[in-house]
């Protein structure tokens, strides 16, 4: 991507948030049983929406690392996987703390271990899990041994998101996909949903676009680094 | 059922989800800033 193309994305990702926001704040319906502080809601859904798509491509990667792991585009997979999930962490952990906020008005505790919130927090523990695997396994290991995680940490996304079809909950039962496919969202309050939907979706691409070219950069660092040793080494041997 | 209370939580929770995410793309710049600097030592003879 060159500089103007991303500089042009930026702006308008900012465009599309600043937009997201007064959406929500201004125009959005006051919800009457909760008052305004249903408004979180509008960053609360698309920060879910948004951890889920990132896990959904880390899953992706992480698929494509295992089959092709000894080709030249393993290393794209595992810098995509590993961007991935680091997006999909920041934006289950904004989820989370929204939740919290939003909770302690409404239920007047900030947690339960209710199936929905324990699901959501074990996810958020798998990815973290991940993370410091990456970091802590020995280099040449690290990848694979993430990727494998990955690939049953996903198994997680779907219980998050079924737990409170399956299960009775203290978090509410689903707003917008309930029985029959019908919407229990009030009609002025999708645009609000939707275009903060579409904004913070835009704006984790960006950021994903950005984390991945510094995981790159970061992999070609270390492969010059390894010739320079092997290098010298040699000239040592001489 | 608009409380000082509930918005204090509202407007803590969209100032805390940008706040988290600026953390982390400051924390984006100063990795790239980390890599330029490598490359530069790596670069010396």
């Amino acid at each position: 991507m060159k500089q103007a193309t991303f500089t042009m994305g930026a702006v308008l990702v900012a465009i599309l948030l600043s937009y997201g926001l007064r959406e929500a704040l201004q125009v959005a319906p006051t919800e009457a049983t909760m008052g305004n502080i249903q408004r979180i809601f509008y960053y609360h859904v698309p920060s879910y929406a948004t951890a889920f798509t990132m896990f959904a491509v880390n899953l992706v990667a992480s698929l494509v690392y295992l089959a092709r792991r000894h080709t030249p585009q393993a290393a794209a997979a595992d810098a995509v996987a590993v961007s991935a999930a680091e997006l999909g962490v920041i934006f289950c952990s904004v989820g989370l703390l929204t939740g919290m906020l939003w909770a302690k008005p409404v239920w007047g505790i900030w947690w339960t271990w209710d199936a929905r919130l324990t699901s959501t927090f074990v996810l958020w523990l798998i990815y973290v899990s991940y993370l410091m695997l990456r970091r802590l396994s020995a280099a040449g290991q690290a990848p694979t041994l993430a990727a494998a995680l990955a690939v049953f940490g996903f198994v997680d996304v779907p219980i998050v998101y079924m737990s409170i079809r399956w299960w009775r909950t203290q978090h509410p039962q689903p707003v917008i996909f309930g029985e029959q496919g019908q919407s229990g969202l009030d009609p002025g309050m999708v645009p609000a949903l939707l275009i903060n939907l579409a904004a913070f979706l835009c704006y984790g691409a960006l950021v994903f676009w950005v984390r991945y070219k510094l995981e790159r950069a970061r992999q070609e660092l270390n492969e010059a680094q390894a010739l320079k040793s092997i290098r010298l080494a040699r000239a040592e041997a001489c | 059922m608009d409380t000082v209370r509930s918005l204090q939580h509202l407007h803590a929770a969209y100032i805390l989800t940008w706040c988290v995410h600026l953390g982390y793309v400051l924390f984006l710049v100063r990795g790239f800033a980390q890599v330029k600097r490598e490359i530069e030592e790596l670069r010396k003879p």
